[in-house]
């Protein structure tokens, strides 16, 4: 008798197997990032062709097999498929998943990182506010929510506005996270915070974010 | 089915090259999608055969 777990997550990476398999990389509520196995994926009209690509987040149902959990069954709530129209805001998405990836660690809990992936996306969905500032709010709060924020730099005096900015990054909720905007400045001002914290915290180069600078 | 193949490739490589290949699958897509809507079919009516035209009454 076969035991199978339903979990709610997002694909953070999908890799091609054999003719028509694929490896999908989980990040999920339940059991943190997880890698699962999707047979004949790649097979024309498979029903996993859509619901393993990356950014495809909703419920996979799972059984344990020997080396790997299997995918069983999917149900997409979003599959951010928007985020293909746009060239730039794929490579965004692309990066945050690589962020997400970069933290998050197999079989360990970090429904944190997975709310902030989603909202995140969300966010450069709904254009209310500018890609690069999503990226700089994703930046600064996946460190702070790791606990790897290392402050404010303070070999610069920053803005009133810019440091108000940043404690508010701290303090908001994820859902409440991406309801603000900020002057040219002050997202100026930003944009170096984060790339200071960035350049200390991460040890890692990200292949999406060579690509983002470059556009 | 062919876009979500290359927007795989893309995904895997991050190659600008990868995501124009996956944009013009669904340019294309889309405008065969557009054509259908608005009744175009390119080869309606017209049968076109390498074979001799029919010929009638040839039980007599």
């Amino acid at each position: 008798m076969q035991d199978f777990t339903v979990v709610t997550g997002i694909v953070l990476k999908a890799t091609p197997i054999g003719d028509y398999d694929r490896r999908v990389l989980l990040l999920t509520k339940e059991r943190g990032k997880i890698s699962a196995f999707a047979k004949g994926a790649r097979r024309q009209n498979s029903r996993f062709m859509a619901s393993t690509n990356p950014f495809c987040f909703g419920e996979f149902k799972l059984y344990e097999g020997r080396s790997s959990y299997n995918i069983v069954e999917t149900g997409i709530s979003n599959y951010f498929a928007e985020l293909r129209d746009n060239f730039e805001g794929a490579y965004y998405g692309m990066y945050f998943l690589e962020i997400a990836d970069y933290y998050t660690r197999e079989n360990s809990e970090d429904k944190e990182m997975l709310k902030l992936v989603y909202q995140s996306l969300r966010a450069l969905l709904a254009q209310s506010i500018p890609n690069p500032l999503v990226r700089y709010v994703f930046e600064l709060k996946s460190m702070m929510t790791e606990g790897e924020f290392p402050g404010i730099p303070a070999d610069i005096v920053y803005s009133e506005s810019a440091v108000y900015t940043v404690d508010y990054i701290a303090k908001s909720s994820i859902e409440k996270l991406y309801t603000f905007n900020v002057t040219e400045t002050v997202r100026a001002e930003l944009k170096e915070i984060a790339e200071r914290c960035c350049k200390r915290v991460f040890d890692h180069a990200f292949h999406s974010l060579e690509i983002l600078e470059s556009l | 089915m062919k876009e979500l193949s290359y927007w795989e490739r893309f995904m895997n490589s991050g190659r600008v090259e990868d995501y124009l290949k996956f944009k013009s699958c669904m340019d294309q897509e889309t405008e065969g999608a557009e054509e259908r809507e608005r009744g175009e079919y390119p080869d309606a009516g017209f049968y076109s055969s390498d074979g001799d035209s029919t010929k009638g009454d040839a039980y007599r």
